[in-house]
């Protein structure tokens, strides 16, 4: 079993029904509402919307294991955020009576000089929130990848016209291709640490110039037999005629049924909502978000 | 002489994430200085088996003793210094840019003085015939040459025991011949030789004893010989009979009840039965 199993499987459920296109409309539909909120509480719901999509697909907790790594990535964004995050400087109009909170110092009150690095409450909360859009994203995008079958995805990808133009079939087959292969090369990832541990190498420990010169040891081989496998790939296809100039054929069919029109409208109400009240009413927006000048 | 168990497992289970159960009340005593073979058919457990003797899997539930050392709490670079494994894929494994520091990496990582490095690398290159290749890049070995330097890097860490994992999958006949050859030295040496296969053949000419898997338990363990008479127990696995073994069976309806493990075996035995 990969660690990053983020192979189609079969099942029957609504979800997997779905037009291809539809549930790109949903992923897009995360992206924004993850965007347009910034408060914890209201990303805390996009999340579990997601997951009562992932649920209604039917799609196996085991599928979403590996993303336990992201409990790093929001530790990372509320501590950085924590630490830097007056330094924004500009935050819009906050009300002149707001006063920072510090949570705690990096640098202990008993310990010898130092400044003492605070940790704001604000920017920690901040922090989180920019984690939890990332916890979103990563949650809803395997869904597309899990329910779709690879050929309907092709198939889907093949069909968009833009006047005469379409996605030329090369850039599709690697875009699908590419999905393809995560799982084998985790396979294969995991299987080089196997080989490198059982000589004794060990991953961990906290001197950083040994942990890169470890990290060289898994990262050869798997890269050095993607290339080859990459290559056999070429050789394969060409055996099969990739290329020929024909027009290509599906067996699969994906078709546009009614409750790909129903979702696709409450998709897009909902995520029309979320902007309206994130942008004019201000909801699910924290009072203090830095202001970016573009 | 009696040996003592290197390695032993108590009731040894083992399911992968996701619940698919791999190995179930696996109960062994491996002792110093025998030649296990373990057989049995894809998907029965071997492999997870032979990964649970230094410590790449923990037991879900069981123990694992190796050389009086808990896998459960050890470090797999621990367990390293006492079991060396060898996989069945030698590119997942090679990193380095030429075959010395291939082999000899996983010494520099035990941190041995540079003598040592250089006396049991140019062994181990010498027991795998690559001797002559210690500057070359690793990629531009064959096949064959990359699976015999993983098997070095391996040896040259002088581990008591040793685990091969498919040993001679997709080896001519000249390779399986050389790689089995160099592991019945090592035995002779007093190692301790763990061998995963699906080669019939060389598990009735060279294993003292014959573990067979199936469904994640364990369905045989005796020496081989006893382990060919049972011929239900090996069919159940899917596993077929050595040549030897069926032409002497072959024979059985004109009087000749033994089962040979060698040629040469089944040669004398004939002849003594013959010239009876």
């Amino acid at each position: 079993m990969p660690t990053i199993d983020i192979q189609y499987f079969k099942e029957d459920s609504f979800v997997h029904r779905l037009h291809p296109f539809t549930k790109v409309l949903f992923e897009i539909a995360v992206l924004v509402t993850a965007a347009a909120f910034n408060e914890p509480l209201f990303l805390a719901a996009v999340i579990l919307a997601i997951i009562g999509v992932a649920a209604l697909a039917r799609i196996p907790v085991r599928k979403f294991r590996y993303m336990w790594m992201l409990v790093y990535i929001v530790l990372f964004m509320v501590i950085t955020q924590g630490v830097w995050f007056t330094s924004f400087g500009d935050f819009g109009d906050i009300d002149v009576e707001f006063k920072w909170r510090t949570l705690f110092h990096l640098w202990p009150a008993w310990a010898p000089g130092g400044p003492r690095i605070p940790v704001i409450f604000e920017g920690a909360n901040y922090g989180f929130s920019l984690g939890l859009r990332v916890v979103a994203i990563s949650l809803a995008f395997p869904i597309l990848v899990l329910t779709t079958h690879p050929s309907d995805l092709t198939r889907f990808l093949s069909q968009i016209r833009i006047g005469s133009w379409r996605i030329p079939y090369n850039v599709i087959f690697v875009f699908t291709t590419a999905f393809r292969y995560i799982p084998t090369v985790s396979r294969e990832f995991d299987q080089t640490l196997d080989a490198q541990r059982a000589r004794g190498v060990h991953f961990g420990g906290f001197n950083p110039v040994r942990q890169i010169k470890v990290l060289t040891t898994l990262f050869v081989p798997v890269l050095t037999s993607s290339l080859l496998s990459a290559h056999d790939l070429t050789l394969a296809l060409e055996t099969r005629a990739f290329g020929a100039p024909t027009e290509r054929t599906f067996i699969h069919e994906v078709h546009w049924r009614k409750a790909d029109w129903l979702v696709t409208v409450f998709l897009i109400i909902v995520a029309v909502v979320c902007l309206i009240m994130a942008n004019s009413y201000g909801l699910g927006v924290l009072p203090y978000t830095p202001q970016r000048n573009i | 002489m009696k040996s003592e168990a290197i390695i032993t497992t108590r009731d040894l289970s083992y399911s992968y994430p996701g619940g698919v159960a791999a190995l179930s009340g696996v109960s062994l005593e491996i002792l110093s200085g025998e030649f296990i073979a373990i057989i049995g058919s894809n998907g029965s457990g071997k492999t997870t088996l032979a990964k649970h003797f230094n410590g790449l899997l923990k037991p879900s539930q069981g123990h694992v003793i190796v050389d009086g050392l808990d896998t459960r709490t050890t470090r797999v670079s621990e367990l390293s210094r006492i079991v060396g494994f060898v996989f069945q894929n030698p590119d997942h494994q090679i990193f380095g840019y030429s075959v010395w520091e291939e082999a000899s990496f996983g010494l520099k990582l035990q941190r041995v003085d540079e003598e040592s490095i250089e006396q049991q690398t140019t062994d181990a290159l010498r027991a795998v015939a690559l001797d002559g290749l210690r500057d070359r890049h690793p990629r531009a070995l064959s096949r064959g040459q990359r699976q015999r330097l993983a098997t070095a890097s391996i040896l040259a860490l002088e581990t008591p025991v040793l685990v091969l994992d498919e040993p001679t999958t997709g080896q001519d006949f000249i390779s399986r011949r050389q790689i089995m050859e160099l592991t019945v030295d090592l035995h002779a040496e007093g190692r301790t030789v763990i061998m995963v296969t699906h080669d019939m053949s060389l598990v009735a000419e060279y294993a003292s004893r014959v573990i067979v898997m199936q469904d994640g338990k364990v369905l045989g363990d005796s020496p081989p010989k006893e382990a060919f008479e049972r011929e239900e127990i090996l069919m159940s696995t899917g596993l077929e009979l050595p040549p030897v073994i069926r032409i002497a069976r072959g024979l059985r309806e004109y009087g000749f009840s033994d089962t040979p493990l060698t040629q040469a075996e089944l040669v004398e035995n004939l002849i003594t039965a013959i010239r009876r």
